[in-house]
């Protein structure tokens, strides 16, 4: 008893200890603006002849004493863009990709870590509760070789800016210098806690323990989450700089610095899409052992893995293309004329594309939900009415990506008479295009609902009216959905941007209205037979592949995008670009240089999984208990 | 609740729940951001 | 639920008739038209009849024992839509459209087929029985595929290598992101905060709901509004300069942009690629005010770099009219097309 309350006094003081180390980089950084600010004064004091200079925020547009140099004015050469024989960019690109893809990764997993972790801890059934703790595990397991991955992408990150943008980066690491030890010590402080969370395991499994355990899964999210926002604030000032004056002199003020106008949106849009690009990740990892392994237990296991990957992964897509939305909106407000060069001009091209992928995902996650019915019995009722799902899916889809500009030979040109398609140009607005996804998305909840219910039929008395009520909702929320998009046409474009968030809403009503009764309704409900892990097509995997591909692609696109919005400036209108590489790439160029980027991604994280496999030790799957009389079945054939 | 357990008495019913709801979330959403959900029908 | 399928079976026969005239140049496609210039959701409710029909039809031929299998379902409805959208939708599509639909009802009807492990197998058995050729037939058909594939490869190969005389595919931006500020006839005008000075009410405030209330109705064929005439001489203010502004037009825009706005002007055709549009609703419906005044003012010569290839012969027209007279000009399109100049609040 003694040894018991002595170990949990220890825990609770390392825990203590463990949030001191976080508070410490903000203490230890506490003074330093203050120095920062009292240093010109003290210079000013002693060259009392010089006036104090003030500067005007470009942004806040407050009044602050000047602190820093001007932006350099750089000229081509050695000097300020030192080279190899190749374009600097180039290398630039693919340094940075790479390390945002294994850093969103690895931020991403310990949060589904901390989730799944904690729904083993509140689960009740003991034997479900450890295939959770096991499933954490092993996610966790995997992102701890791409985490010092991550750090040495980062050091190669560094290195490339040195190397080939120094007068860039010394004045970004100027603006930024109070932040960046922050950042450093935040980082130590990530790996500190990581790395007892990982090797603490198994000693911290039991009773209390487990929740110290648990609370430290949080403290590693809110470290990481930290960490992001502080390297969000760097793109961040690039796109929509603030706290600094016209000449792109620091004002003293950090904060101004750290929250401009893009950083909440982007901070948003980034770890929702972390999310989903960690879950797809997973989800990859877990097809791949899926079509690798070669026992039922195996094949059952990872099926659920993929499984709970996916649905975490898609929890966060959903959601994403709104923020994206309030992202642009922000980005509109901030300077219109960015917003046109993403989305109708220059770089309106890309969106197609983007538009394309989006819809892949959604496809891919649909039919991984019909396929995950084959596992139940009595999906059979649902699985006659897929095809008109499908149908659904196309139209919203076909709507969504087609341009209003057409890409076109002059010859059609002719023969259509004009840039638009005077029928199916009408698709290419914002209108349609917002009632495209808005279908696609409330169909995946549609797929959903039913793979809920595949397997059980409802016993509530009002069984009958729920049903009804439930289909009666689906439909009047296409109906609204598409009514919505074809009134748009009919009012002007002032009203028309209105009509989107009634969209929206029409869709996340769907989400959460038909989820919750669906649950009430499946409470208590009759199962027709059980869940057979396992016993899925390989098909399935096959669309987990393409998901997580999709997710990796889009990713690098996206991030192009919002890198080269900013067009020839290093930071927007205060750093000029004036390297040779300040133009935009063609479209077919950075098309190929996102693939190169998505292949070597997943060549390398392949080498991780395979390198979390070496060390794994053969533990049997725990009993699958956990899901009544779940026996594995050899996979269908496929 | 056995009335509503009549197919027909259930999908009316229904209608009115849902359609009233949607002409809410239509109206009171565009309403929030200043606009007018019937800008077509009142001219 | 027979009579339904049946009512579904002579939609889908029907369905299937016409498209076969258009497929034949026996029926034109126009008989049937597509409203042009608003959603064409036309379109999409067309496509749905015909799905409805090929249940019905299907229902009705399963039931009479003459069931197609689920292989020829899947490449018949995949090539009812690619005929769909050759020859029923007009004018023309362009290829690349057509090939993304193509590959998206591709994905479609793989989806349909194998969404459960039954319908796969059921889907791919014909592909199995010729793979492993267990009839005399079934093996003529693999020889004959062993050399048909590979000459397809290659005719599709040398088809793509082989060099064409048509122009290149030029991807366009054609509304280029705008300068921040333009100086026309001495003035600078920042594009974001500048107004039409003549889009005023009454009492001589910039007004848009004013003049909104005025223009030609938009839905409805375009009609002007009872007691909104600006070619009545009483009229003052706002609907008088929309007249000065139509006066402008016709004497200097019309012969390219058409004397409906809609591009086809009589010179229009002369140009690659045709003027623009200003009823499309991609046009001048999604851009401010000041967008429009800058364009007309500046010309295909202004575009910025962004605007590659600078596919423009637009005069830039300070050179001819006042800034009054640009303003008016503007304000007349918007007026006659019965679009409102995007705002952003």
């Amino acid at each position: 008893m003694g040894l018991l309350a002595g170990k949990r006094v220890f825990s609770i003081m390392a825990l203590c200890m463990m949030v001191g180390l976080l508070l410490l980089p903000i203490v230890v950084a506490l003074p330093s603006p203050a120095i920062g600010g009292d240093a010109p004064a003290g210079d000013a004091a002693k060259k009392d002849g010089d006036k104090v200079e003030k500067g005007r925020d470009v942004y806040y547009k407050t009044e602050g004493i000047v602190v820093g140099a001007p932006a350099p004015k750089t000229t081509d050469g050695p000097k300020d863009y030192p080279r190899y024989n190749f374009e600097s960019r180039v290398l630039l690109w693919f340094a940075n990709q790479q390390h945002l893809y294994y850093g969103s990764f690895v931020l991403a997993v310990p949060i589904f870590c901390m989730i799944i972790e904690f729904m083993g801890v509140v689960t009740k059934d003991k034997a479900l509760a450890k295939r959770y703790d096991q499933l954490a595990y092993d996610f966790i397991k995997i992102s701890l070789t791409a985490y010092s991955l991550t750090a040495i992408l980062g050091g190669i990150l560094i290195f490339t800016f040195l190397t080939l943008y120094p007068a860039f980066f010394s004045y970004l690491s100027g603006i930024f210098r109070p932040v960046m030890h922050i950042y450093a010590l935040m980082f130590v402080a990530e790996s500190g806690t990581l790395y007892i969370y990982y090797y603490g395991w198994d000693k911290m499994k039991e009773g209390f323990l487990k929740w110290i355990h648990l609370s430290m899964s949080v403290i590693l999210n809110v470290i990481g989450t930290l960490l992001m926002f502080l390297a969000n604030s760097w793109i961040g000032f690039m796109m929509s700089p603030a706290g600094v004056d016209e000449q792109g002199r620091y004002l003293g003020n950090i904060w101004h610095v750290i929250h401009t106008a893009l950083w909440n949106p982007l901070n948003l849009h980034r770890i929702l899409g972390n999310m989903a690009f960690g879950g797809g990740v997973v989800a990859a990892y877990a097809a791949y052992k899926f079509l690798a392994s070669k026992t039922d237990e195996d094949r059952a296991h990872y099926d659920w893995m993929g499984y709970i990957a996916m649905a975490l992964g898609v929890a966060f897509l959903i959601p994403l293309p709104f923020a994206g939305y309030w992202l642009m909106r922000e980005v509109y407000a901030y300077r219109q004329q960015m917003g046109i060069t993403l989305m109708g001009g220059l770089l309106a091209w890309l969106f197609i594309i983007q538009a394309t992928m989006i819809g892949i995902l959604f496809l891919s996650t649909n039919y991984y939900l019909w396929q995950a019915m084959g596992r139940m019995r009595g999906a059979e009722k649902y699985q006659r009415y897929i095809k008109y799902l499908v149908f659904i899916l196309a139209c919203g889809y076909m709507v969504f990506i087609t341009p209003h500009t057409m890409v076109m030979t002059p010859a059609e040109l002719k023969a259509m008479g004009g840039q638009q398609h005077p029928v199916l140009g009408n698709y290419g607005v914002m209108s349609a295009k917002n009632g495209g996804i808005n279908v696609i998305i409330t169909t995946t909840v549609l797929s959903f609902v039913w793979y809920m219910r595949g397997n059980k039929v409802s016993t509530v008395s009002w069984a009958k009216f729920g049903n009804i009520f439930m289909g009666v909702f689906f439909a009047c929320a296409y109906f609204n959905i598409i009514f919505l998009a074809v009134y748009g046409y009919y009012i002007p474009a002032n009203v028309r941007v209105g009509l989107s968030v009634p969209q929206v809403a029409t869709t996340l009503s769907c989400l959460f209205f038909m989820f919750a009764l669906n649950s009430v309704m499946m409470k208590g409900a009759k199962q027709m037979g059980p869940i057979e892990w396992g016993k899925i097509s390989a098909r399935s995997q096959y669309a987990l592949i393409m998901l997580a591909t999709a997710f990796t692609w889009m990713m690098g696109l996206m991030g192009y995008i919002r890198s080269s919005v900013r067009l020839f400036w290093h930071v927007n209108e205060i750093m000029r670009d004036n390297s040779p590489w300040a133009y935009t790439h063609t479209v077919g160029f950075a098309a190929n240089m996102i693939s190169a980027n998505v292949l070597f991604f997943w060549i390398s994280i392949l080498f991780v999984f395979w390198l979390g496999s070496l060390t794994a030790k053969k533990v049997p799957v725990e009993s699958r208990a956990g899901i009544p009389g779940s026996v594995p079945q050899p996979a269908a054939s496929h | 609740m056995s009335a509503l357990n009549n197919p027909v008495v259930a999908v009316i019913v229904s209608l009115i729940i849902t359609v009233g709801y949607f002409v809410f979330v239509d109206h009171y959403l565009m309403d929030m951001q200043g606009l007018d959900f019937w800008y077509l029908f009142r001219n | 639920m027979k009579a339904l399928m049946s009512l579904g079976a002579l939609i889908g026969v029907a369905g299937l008739l016409l498209l076969g005239g258009m497929v034949f140049d026996v029926v034109p496609s126009t008989t049937i038209r597509l409203v042009e210039g608003y959603m064409p959701i036309q379109m999409l409710l067309e496509v749905a009849c015909y799905v409805i029909g090929f249940t019905g039809l299907s229902y009705i031929m399963g039931a009479m024992g003459m069931a197609i299998p689920r292989f020829w379902q899947g490449i018949g409805f995949w090539v009812f839509l690619m005929l769909y959208l050759k020859f029923r939708v007009y004018p023309p599509i362009p290829f690349s459209v057509r090939a993304m639909y193509g590959t998206v009802g591709l994905v479609t009807v793989f989806m349909w087929v194998s969404a459960n492990e039954e319908d796969w197998n059921k889907f791919k058995q014909p592909i199995m029985n010729v793979l492993d050729a267990q009839t005399g037939m079934k093996r003529l058909l693999r020889y004959a595929y062993l050399v048909a594939i590979p000459i397809l490869v290659g005719g599709f190969s040398f088809n793509a290598m082989m060099p064409k005389s048509e122009e290149p595919i030029e991807l366009r931006t054609v509304h280029p992101a705008p300068p921040a500020s333009t100086k026309v006839h001495g003035k600078t005008y920042t594009l974001q905060t500048s107004q039409n000075p003549y889009r005023v009410n009454p009492e001589g405030k910039y007004d848009q709901e004013f003049s909104n209330a005025n223009i030609v109705e938009q839905g409805m064929g375009r009609l002007m509004k009872p007691n909104a005439n600006p070619w009545d001489d009483k009229n003052q203010g706002y609907l008088k300069y929309v007249r000065e502004g139509g006066e402008i037009f016709f004497q200097n825009c019309h012969f390219c942009h058409g004397d409906n706005l809609n591009g086809r002007g009589l010179h229009a055709f002369a140009f690659n690629p045709i003027p623009a549009n200003f009823t499309d609703p991609g046009t001048i419906a999604q851009l401010q005010e000041t967008f429009i005044f800058w364009r007309v003012a500046k010309g295909g010569i202004g575009l910025p770099n962004e605007g590659f290839p600078w596919a423009s012969v637009m005069p830039p027209w300070e050179q001819h009219l006042t800034v009054d007279e640009i303003w008016k000009v503007v304000l007349f399109e918007y007026w006659h097309t019965g679009y409102y100049p995007r705002t952003w609040d």
